[in-house]
């Protein structure tokens, strides 16, 4: 799924999910009018933040704006970025 | 100081330590045992005679035998292993071509990979963050608390303070404890940064500044100027 694709699918109303991975981001689109998507993405945000104690960032517009942390799901959140526990180096 | 038994002389049959490992006699009487050293160095073995003789016995010491190339003790020679033959030389190309073929998956992959994670990451950029990329391949931000930071891109030690002048303050490396590509870990420490920075700084470890470049003066300027 491009960047394009994603932002096509933001400014349509839809939310979009960018958990990194060692493959590159996994990307989920999912609707915040369908229950059940709605219900499979809070899952997703649990099962990311809970028990693999990703970071969740709300990020909104297009020119390098700060990302938001996120602790708790919302339906609204537009684009998630999960961000995969950190270690020093 | 140790006592005679270390070093002095004999003053019973028994030796003393020193003695015991160095000379040729184990006691006061004319029998004589060959110790340990004279054992390990010496070419000959007990006589019965009162006098040292260094004579060549049948049954040589260690290092003798060892130095002397004498058959009992030299190693065992080991021949090389036999040709390969037709099969095994078969089984070992199959083997080779498909390692070669998992590494071609593995790497098309990581291409892959390290794609998305650059898209990933330009769509967070600002148009001179985006052009700072291209040119430098790093970029500024200002950090949740108005500092600002300088991140290279790659995976370790990428992040420095900046001051205003330029000059760079400290480095920082914190990254993703999976094996993410660069562009992610920039993404990483992006986010951290603007929205999270005391995590950041506690999760990173501090590097010596030695040897970093300064900012260019003209990005600096932009930065600290931007709306």
């Amino acid at each position: 799924m491009t960047e394009q694709q994603i932002a096509d699918a933001l400014s349509s109303g839809k939310a979009v999910f960018e958990a990194m991975g060692v493959e590159g981001d996994v990307k989920t689109v999912w609707d915040p009018n369908n229950a059940v998507e709605v219900e499979e993405a809070r899952r997703q945000f649990e099962r990311l933040t809970k028990e693999q104690r990703f970071r969740a960032y709300r990020v909104t517009g297009t020119q390098g704006e700060a990302g938001e942390p996120m602790k708790v799901f919302e339906a609204a959140a537009g684009r998630v970025i999960f961000v995969p526990p950190m270690a020093g180096g | 100081m140790p006592t005679d038994n270390w070093t002095t002389g004999y003053a019973t049959t028994s030796a003393s330590t020193w003695q015991a490992w160095t000379s040729i006699t184990s006691s006061a009487t004319t029998s004589i045992t060959a110790s340990p050293w004279v054992h390990w160095a010496s070419n000959y073995t007990a006589s019965t005679t009162a006098t040292y003789a260094n004579t060549i016995a049948a049954t040589n010491t260690t290092w003798s035998l060892w130095s002397s190339g004498v058959q009992t003790y030299r190693p065992a020679y080991v021949s090389p292993p036999p040709p390969e033959t037709e099969e095994q030389r078969a089984a070992r190309r199959e083997r080779a071509a498909a390692y070669e073929a998992r590494e071609q998956i593995r790497k098309a992959a990581r291409r892959v990979a390290i794609s998305k994670a650059d898209a990933l990451l330009e769509s967070l950029l600002d148009d001179m963050q985006r052009a700072q990329l291209a040119q430098d391949s790093a970029f500024l931000l200002r950090s949740q608390s108005g500092k600002i930071y300088r991140l290279r891109k790659g995976r370790s030690g990428n992040v420095d303070e900046i001051d205003a002048e330029g000059r760079v303050v400290a480095v920082y490396c914190a990254h993703p404890a999976l094996d993410v590509p660069d562009g992610d870990t920039v993404v990483a420490q992006k986010l951290m940064l603007e929205a999270d920075e005391a995590a950041f700084l506690k999760i990173a470890n501090r590097h010596t500044t030695y040897g970093r470049p300064p900012v260019n003066r003209e990005a600096l300027e932009a930065l600290l100027h931007a709306p």
